[in-house]
């Protein structure tokens, strides 16, 4: 019952101007950043992050979950439409979206697709309001020998899962543990490779890294498109309304996709992408119609887009409870909550219960206003594309500069900003993923002092440190993941050779 | 100019990774032998059973020294397979000029301000990425300057630096 109190108390704390307002807005930048290809979620949270500097606690989530929800649905509608994911989780639904909206019902197509994230995106948050609690009563127990080897499973898990190649994943986890080493040091204050120089005793901060790795590595990548010869398309939305019936003989698949995405959301580092691409293998298997597939079926739109949305609430139970990100776009969000003085885990929820009850308020109430604005707005958003290039990524290199500065007022920030920028850019073509850097600066800090203490308790004693029976199993299950992953990566690499 | 942005360099995937992987090992060997023992320093009382502020950098070092020997050695045998069918990467030379973009707003934003660094710099952006027409960079670049000075500057109090357009204030 307290659960359903808390939930009802999130939803009469943000049913307020100010929140409905920035939510609003959140969600509509959310929409034109995912529709826009290249741009996801996860950057558009990070241009947006800086102006919620100022802004309270409660409002700036708004915002930020805004962007988040509506991002993760604006990516279907140029996969629908023009065969272009604008995040690569909606690379499933262009698979049945693309081939529909050619047959002339693309119409029908945004509605499933605007539908199924809608009816996914409260299952999610649904999941979010019951599971987190428990989660965080549990994590109450855990110490720091605990909270080290959490810290570890969920870089090892994004190391692992993030790309297809597993030592480039860890490449990048240690490049962003040295970023989290530079500044003064946890335990004693001890200064670690600063230079010699002041400013660097402030560390890497994680608005310019964060703004780097996925805004400015990105929009060096899209500049070439210029040389690329990449045309851009023009379509209309065309066909009949989407009928009730049609809707509801979906019911299954959306079910059974935002369970399937709030289960694949809670585990750290995952994410949209797998999820959706799970929920579309199994709505082939289970379809009526699998002979559809492939060709513009409305099931494979509602498993993916309801897999992919299924995650949205369920991302944030590792991310709020223990402190460790489900994916990059909830790492950027861990990192807005630090801004805010809030520090994730499970004493969030004893000393800031006010402020989880209303992130479950604004993420049940983003999804209405998505529904909303989706309706409204389904001829217009996908016009978002036909903006030119030249118009658009001044903007955003702008936005990028002066939210860096305007983080600190201090040119440090934009020095980090350039040179992180450029290693991310190099990173990207070599193809070493930038998640796993991202989530290590935010958790290395954590690591280490918790390593530390846990040490010290143990009075120097690894194994009295790594017996204890709940960091014994973690530890056991990130060694299990790694020598899994090492295992299919050498597997596919002989089938393939 | 236009040339020089157009200017593309093409690598093999494995070359890259070979590149990659030298410049990990480089930066490895580095840490463990200037980085973490000469930029790290370990005063008095900072050794507590054994753990000082070096250690898990040293230890961050090493594994680093390991993926980047094994990523050496999965790069060499993609690059002495000479498969014609392997994927090139290409690097363009406006990536470069974006970056020397962000460089010169970084360099000029004290001295000459935030909003002529500013509009200089998205003017610069529109005509990288095709833009052809003045007007229209100049008029994007004067009303995004407006519109963040207002929010930023006025709205939200931040110490924008203004350099000669300080008078415009008062």
């Amino acid at each position: 019952l307290s659960i359903v109190g808390s939930f009802i108390t999130g939803i009469t704390d943000v049913a307020n101007l100010e929140c409905l307002t920035t939510a609003f807005f959140g969600v509509f930048l959310g929409i034109i950043i995912g529709a826009l290809p290249g741009l996801t979620a996860t950057t558009g949270v990070a241009i947006f992050l800086p102006m919620t500097f100022f802004m309270e606690a409660i409002p700036s989530f708004a915002f930020l979950l805004g962007i988040y929800c509506g991002g993760i649905y604006g990516g279907s509608i140029t996969a629908i439409l023009i065969n272009t994911p604008g995040t690569p989780a909606a690379a499933a639904t262009s698979m049945e979206g693309f081939p529909l909206a050619k047959k002339g019902d693309a119409l029908k197509a945004l509605e499933m697709a605007l539908y199924a994230s809608v009816v996914s995106g409260i299952i999610s948050c649904i999941c979010l309001v019951f599971v987190s609690p428990i989660l965080a009563r549990m994590a109450l127990k855990f110490g720091p020998a605990e909270y080290f080897a959490l810290g570890l499973l969920g870089l090892s898990i994004v190391a692992g899962l993030s790309t297809g190649n597993i030592v480039k994943g860890l490449i990048a986890t240690c490049f962003g543990m040295f970023l989290s080493f530079i500044g003064l040091d946890p335990i004693n204050g001890a200064l670690r490779l600063t230079f010699g120089t002041y400013i660097m005793q402030n560390g890497i901060t994680l608005i310019p890294a964060l703004i780097a790795l996925f805004a400015v590595s990105e929009l060096l990548v899209q500049a070439e498109d210029r040389f690329k010869g990449i045309k851009e398309e023009k379509f209309e939305v065309r066909g009949k309304h989407l009928s009730f019936r049609e809707f509801a003989e979906q019911w299954r698949h959306i079910i059974k996709s935002s369970l399937i995405g709030c289960f694949i959301g809670a585990v750290p580092a995952t994410g949209s992408s797998v999820s959706a691409f799970l929920s579309y293998n199994e709505a082939r298997r289970s379809a009526k119609h699998p002979e559809m597939f492939g060709k513009g079926s409305l099931e494979g739109i509602a498993a993916a887009e309801a897999g992919n949305n299924g995650v949205t609430g369920s991302t944030l139970i590792p991310t709020l409870t223990l402190g460790i990100p489900g994916d990059s776009v909830t790492a950027v969000l861990l990192g807005a909550l630090m801004i805010q003085g809030l520090t994730p885990g499970p004493l969030l929820f004893q000393n800031e219960a006010r402020t989880i009850y209303a992130i479950y308020g604004i993420l049940f109430i983003s999804n209405f206003i998505m529904l909303f604005q989706g309706i409204i707005g389904i001829n217009f958003f996908h016009r978002v594309t036909l903006i030119p290039k030249s118009i658009l990524q001044p903007i955003i290199l702008a936005l990028c500069c002066i939210g860096t500065f305007a983080s600190a007022t201090r040119q440090y920030e934009l020095i980090v900003m350039t040179v992180i920028g450029t290693i991310a850019y190099f990173m990207v073509k070599a193809k070493i993923p930038l998640s796993p850097t991202l989530l290590a600066i935010i958790l290395g800090p954590t690591i280490e002092a918790n390593f530390r203490r846990g040490m010290m308790v143990s009075r120097g004693s690894f194994m009295k440190f790594a017996s204890r029976p709940i960091t014994a199993t973690i530890l056991a299950v990130t060694v299990f993941l790694l020598a899994l992953s090492f295992y299919n990566e050498i597997r596919l690499s002989k089938k393939h050779n | 100019v236009e040339k020089l942005l157009k200017a593309k360099v093409l690598l093999r995937r494995s070359t890259l990774d070979l590149i990659a992987a030298c410049i990990v090992l480089a930066f490895s060997i580095f840490m463990l032998l200037y980085g973490v023992p000469v930029l790290i320093l370990v005063g008095y009382g900072d050794n507590t059973f054994n753990l000082t502020p070096q250690t898990l950098p040293y230890l961050v070092s090493l594994l680093m020294l390991l993926f980047g020997a094994i990523l050496l050695r999965r790069a060499f045998v993609g690059y002495s397979k000479k498969d014609i069918d392997e994927p090139l990467v290409e690097f363009y030379g406006i990536s470069f000029a974006v970056l020397l973009l962000c460089l010169f707003f970084l360099l000029t934003l004290y001295p000459l301000g935030y909003p002529i660094s500013n509009m200089i710099m998205i003017i610069g952006m529109y005509y990288l990425t095709g833009g052809k027409k003045l007007l229209h960079a100049v008029a994007l670049s004067v009303i995004f300057t407006i519109i963040s000075v207002l929010f930023f500057y006025t709205y939200l109090k931040l110490s924008i630096p203004m350099g000669p357009l300080e008078f415009l204030l008062y």
